[in-house]
């Protein structure tokens, strides 16, 4: 073991963190009565915190690696904590030689879901026992294949749940089709599990509430009957388990090899939803509940997810009833990341609407963010880029960029500033106008959210070359619903088909590989389904898709880091497809083509699929930015990241009401609480979430942030239902500003 | 135009900010085998259609581990000093039945079967275990070839192995100067009587794959891994392992049990310090390349010769790498 002030220095060395942590950052490490709330405002260190604590106990404290689990929100999140811990444990094991045999593999560390799994398989408990567990993608095509509900047509009950149904309007005269139905369920029956609903007094509601709670027993037993499991009743498990004598050996071990769990963990705290809550809560059991909470709610922007900021901000209830004690509250307010005109700013930003003044919005007792960066100087660190027509600032941003911030060295490569929208979509009211002017001035953008997934030319290729290949006669245009019309597949696969044509006909782009391999594969496949002695022929589509991505023009797309991360996630999604053992390609009867079920089935399942639910984009991608391109990126997909120069555009949109705004009011009544909470209205909280959304955006910034804005979105007054963007008072914000 | 921030440079970090970890064996070898498919599948996470090569050494890895803990006691305190099965062999056959048995359950939605035999029980909760991370399972032949020779492993050397194991999955990892070098040794054994000491020990490592036919390439990979982990070792024991050791299961493969160790089935790899020297200055090259592929997104298919046909065979971007066949690569098929 290690003394705590040698700690410190050790860490404090060059080769390790390379300074040394602020008193309240020490205090936070040190910190040992008990649950501790840590309220960690943007660029305030809190991962260092977290790893430094999880350091201490290890070292100095000579806590047992297995007694401590650290959870965060994403797998390269996690990741990164892993990588601090180690490089740091080596520059200690270097100083001392008695911490040799701390062995960090030991801590239970990763995301919640990836925790409850391993525990469940190790701990061998029953019900999780030979159970398949589902992801995204498995979970969808299972609820299509054996839930009732994707089957339930009633009009009033969709409206009732119009929100959760993606693309599809409350007022429609049809129900939704059969894969946004499966879509909303999905939503809905997560809702449920995430929600900790009591499913009783659901049914005594009854009406719409009662049928969705007797689809939802469905979903069940179908789950249950089939030995599968989604990452929502993962969780559920986890907290029975707790409740074991499993449960119970792992939380208080053996008193032999099995050492009991003292320590939990828990980054991002603003992320959790109530049943992670009550899972964190119950590891934590133990005296004197050793649970430490990391988090901003300021930064909380995944409700969207399920997840509720309610828990971050209550957090002391929480402690109170399930303990009787109160934790421990320590802010971590100074900013070592922007520059103070920066910091200054986002403080007024947040701290300047009623909304987020009301109580349980914000966690109580918060004081501002002290700046503390080293980067300073007298300069506009905030800067109002601006025209007076919206149509003129996508050519200021390129001056800017081109004529400032490079020709004048500022930046030394393009990757160093970032320009963060609502949507990164190349439509006109999007990202469109922007990626013209790039493109126009020769300004290589890293965009990989430019087309919506099923949009992009590269994606809709790939498909239609394979469509071309599997199915030559275009079977899929024959097949009509039960009014006589044609499925809904159809026109889509047709606008793929044009796309790959026009392709094919562009005299720029070389396609003469691709045209052979199709031509080539349309004289083949029959002569192997002739050939083959069975029903399966031996041939997945992903063996196909490969051999279409081996040829031009889609092997020198793939050298475009955008349209490469989406043909890889094409590839992903197949693989959803082949794990359900639907993708191996089978003949017909008479052996001389593709079996038209196995089609039918492709095209319902799975191109529908890709069509009706719009495809979500990764939030859990590690974003590499590469050098030489500007990045331009969603607020969400920036989220942890830093960059010099922040550039924030589409201010003044207002967020829209969502499902999870609804639910959050919808399911007050049913949730088994374990505080009382303040329901507010949806219009509210959208209001929030945009307001802590563009906080996210502004804290991003270390040496400048620029607001691309009119002098009409910046005039609240003008946008009374708006967001304002620099806050209620724009007057103030002209005064202060330094436009350009 | 005004110029707000004239007069500030702000450089490009030379360093990432946090140092990456590598691993020898899931990023510095596949790499140095070839970076274009380490590019692909494990930096752009492209799915690939066959998985057999990496799943079916990890699956053979996590099952032996469960044989492992099995005979010291560790999941259940009742099998304690037993093999699993007691050595017993199930024929090709019956595995293949229970997984039929098993694959019509699922589709019937019953009840799993009984699994028939310890190995089988471990291999399917692997499998699970695996797909929970989104790995998915490996096919169905190579499912039969895995617990065909995790039966003649258990059987042949379990006896006189798994007693002298020391330690499985045995993690090592050292801080360099822009990287986190990490490296699992599968097993630590003592193969004195005696309560060992760390310079006592050797450390061995299973490969999923036949020592015969092994392109000298690969062999030259392992030879460095082994080194790598010899590194380490010294780094936290203070003393390097006795002897390195790499066991290549797939030479155990064959209608029945081998009587006695294939000849080919086990080597020792040097490890001398100068040639230990030499793989990590090897390592940091590799490492430096791996992160400037990152940057320049350019990543090169392996040199002709340099990696083995088998693993050009089953590789998805096969048709349009010139690599396979000597340099000719190979002949597109339709569809
Ligand atoms: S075919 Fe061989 S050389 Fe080419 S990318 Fe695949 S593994 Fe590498």
């Amino acid at each position: 073991m290690i003394d705590l002030i040698t700690f410190h220095t050790c860490l404090a060395q060059q080769s390790a963190r390379g300074y040394d942590l602020d008193s309240k950052q020490k205090e936070a490490v040190e910190y040992s009565g008990g649950p501790l709330w840590l309220l960690a405002g943007p660029g305030s260190g809190k991962s260092e915190v977290l790893v430094t604590r999880t350091l201490k106990l290890l070292c100095v404290n000579g806590v047992a690696p297995r007694s401590i689990a650290l959870t965060t929100f994403t797998k390269p999140a996690a990741q990164n904590l892993e990588d601090r811990l180690s490089s740091y444990l080596s520059v200690l094991q270097a100083f001392d030689s008695s911490l040799k045999n701390v062995d960090l593999s030991d801590i239970r560390i990763g995301t919640l879901h990836s925790l409850c799994n391993d525990i469940l398989q190790e701990y061998r408990y029953p019900p999780y026992q030979n159970v398949r567990l589902l992801d995204k993608v498995e979970q969808d095509l299972f609820t299509y294949r054996t839930a009732d509900i994707s089957e339930y047509k009633n009009l009033d009950f969709w409206r009732y749940f119009h929100h959760a149904v993606p693309k599809w309007h409350q007022n429609a005269k049809f129900s939704p089709s059969k894969w946004k139905r499966v879509k909303a369920a999905v939503v809905l029956f997560n809702h449920i599990v995430d929600d900790c609903i009591d499913l009783t007094k659901m049914l005594q509601a009854g009406g719409h509430w009662a049928t969705l709670v007797k689809f939802y027993q469905q979903y069940i037993e179908a789950l249950q009957d089939n030995y599968r499991c989604d990452f929502a009743h993962l969780q559920a498990r986890f907290l029975e388990f707790l409740t074991s004598s499993g449960g119970k050996r792992f939380l208080d071990g053996d008193g032999l090899n099995q050492v009991p769990l003292q320590h939990v963990l828990v980054d991002e705290y603003q992320d959790t939803n109530p049943i992670q809550e009550r899972i964190y809560l119950a590891l934590s059991h133990k005296q004197p509940h050793n649970i430490t909470v990391v988090g901003d709610d300021d930064q909380a922007l995944y409700r969207f997810r399920g997840a509720n900021v309610a828990c971050m901000v209550n957090f002391d209830k929480a402690c109170q009833t399930t303990f009787a004690k109160t934790p421990y509250p320590i802010q971590l307010k100074r900013n070592y990341r922007s520059h103070s005109r920066i910091v200054d700013f986002f403080n007024n930003y947040i701290t300047s609407f009623s909304e987020m003044a009301a109580p349980g919005v914000r966690a109580p007792g918060k004081d501002l963010v002290e700046p503390a960066s080293s980067i300073q100087g007298n300069y506009p660190a905030v800067t109002w880029l601006t025209r007076k027509k919206a149509e003129d600032l996508p050519e200021a941003v390129v001056q800017l960029i081109r004529d400032h911030l490079v020709a004048d060295n500022v930046i030394a490569d393009l990757s160093q500033c970032v320009l963060l929208l609502r949507s990164t979509q190349d439509s006109p009211g999007n990202a469109g106008p922007f990626i013209t002017a790039f493109k126009e001035n020769n300004i290589p953008i890293y965009n990989p959210r430019s087309k919506s997934f099923m949009e992009s030319e590269e994606v809709q290729c790939l498909l239609a070359a394979l469509v071309e290949i599997i199915d030559k006669k275009h079977s899929f245009a024959s097949y009509k619903d039960q009014k006589g019309e044609s499925r809904l597949w159809v026109k889509p696969i047709q606008d793929w088909l044009n796309t790959l044509r026009s392709v094919l006909n562009d005299p720029t782009i070389p396609t003469a590989l691709l045209e052979d391999y199709i031509c080539s594969s349309n004289v083949e496949l029959p002569k192997i389904c002739a050939a083959s002695t069975q029903t399966f022929i031996g041939l997945n589509l992903l063996e196909i898709i490969y051999r279409i991505l081996s040829r031009e023009p889609f092997s020198l797309w793939r050298q475009d880091p955008s349209r490469n991360l989406r043909l890889s996630k094409v590839t992903r999604l197949f693989e959803g497809y082949h794990s359900m053992s639907l993708d191996s390609l089978r003949r017909n009867k008479s052996g001389i083509d593709v079996d038209p079920t196995f089609l039918y089935r492709f095209y319902d399942m799975f191109v529908s699929y890709l069509i009706e639910t719009g495809i979500d984009d990764d939030e859990d991608e590690d974003v590499i930015v590469p050098q030489g391109y500007l990045p331009i990126m969603t607020i969400h997909q920036a989220k942890g990241l830093e960059f010099p120069f922040v550039l924030v555009a589409q201010l003044g949109d207002s967020g829209r009401i969502g499902s999870a705004q609804i639910l959050e009011t919808d399911l007050a009544n049913f949730r088994q609480g374990l505080y009382p909470r303040n329901v507010r209205d949806p219009e509210l909280l959208v209001i929030e979430d945009t307001i802590r959304l563009l906080y996210v955006a502004y804290s991003r910034a270390k040496n400048g942030l620029i607001l691309v804005a009119t002098p009409d979105q910046v005039n609240s007054k003008k946008n009374l239902k708006r967001v304002p963007v620099p806050g209620r008072d724009h007057v103030e914000f002209r005064r202060n500003t330094v436009a350009i | 135009m005004k110029k707000p921030f004239s007069g500030i440079s702000v450089p490009l970090p030379t360093t990432p900010p946090v140092k990456r970890r590598y691993s020898i064996t899931q990023d510095i070898v596949p790499f140095r085998r070839c970076a274009r498919q380490y590019g692909t599948f494990n930096v752009h996470k492209y799915a690939p259609a066959y998985q057999t090569q990496t799943y079916f050494g990890t699956t053979l890895h996590q099952v032996l581990d469960r044989c492992h803990s099995h005979f010291h006691g560790i999941i259940d305190p009742a099998t304690k000093g037993l093999l699993p099965d007691n050595g017993k062999i199930l024929g090709d056959q019956d595995i293949l039945d229970y997984f039929d048995e098993l694959r019509i359950a699922e589709k019937l939605s019953t009840a799993p079967p009984t699994p028939p035999s310890d190995i089988v029980k471990y291999f399917v909760e692997v499998e699970n275990g695996l797909k929970s991370r989104g790995i998915r399972a490996i096919k169905s032949d190579n499912r039969l070839q895995v617990v065909r020779i995790l039966q003649y492993f258990n059987a042949l050397e379990g006896p006189v192995l798994y007693p002298r194991v020391i330690d499985t999955e045995h993690r090592l990892q050292a801080d360099r100067t822009n990287h986190i070098l990490h490296g699992v040794v599968d097993l630590l054994v003592d193969p004195t009587t005696s309560a060992g000491v760390p310079e006592d020990y050797e450390m061995w490592d299973y490969k999923g794959s036949t020592r015969v036919g092994l392109n000298p390439k690969d062999l030259e990979n392992y030879e460095f891994q082994m080194r790598v982990y010899a590194k380490l070792y010294e780094l936290k024991h203070g003393v390097l392992p006795r002897r390195a050791i790499l066991y290549f299961l797939n030479e155990l493969d064959g209608p029945t049990c081998p009587s006695k160790q294939p000849v080919n089935a086990l080597i020792e790899v040097s490890i001398l310090p100068t040639e230990i020297d030499n793989a990590v200055i090897e390592f940091a090259k590799t490492v430096m390349q791996i992160e400037q592929a990152r940057v320049t997104g350019n990543w090169q298919s392996a040199i002709p010769g340099d990696i083995s046909e088998k693993d050009c065979a089953i590789c998805d971007l096969r048709w349009d790498c010139n690599t396979p066949n000597g340099g000719k690569g190979v002949k597109l098929r339709y569809p």
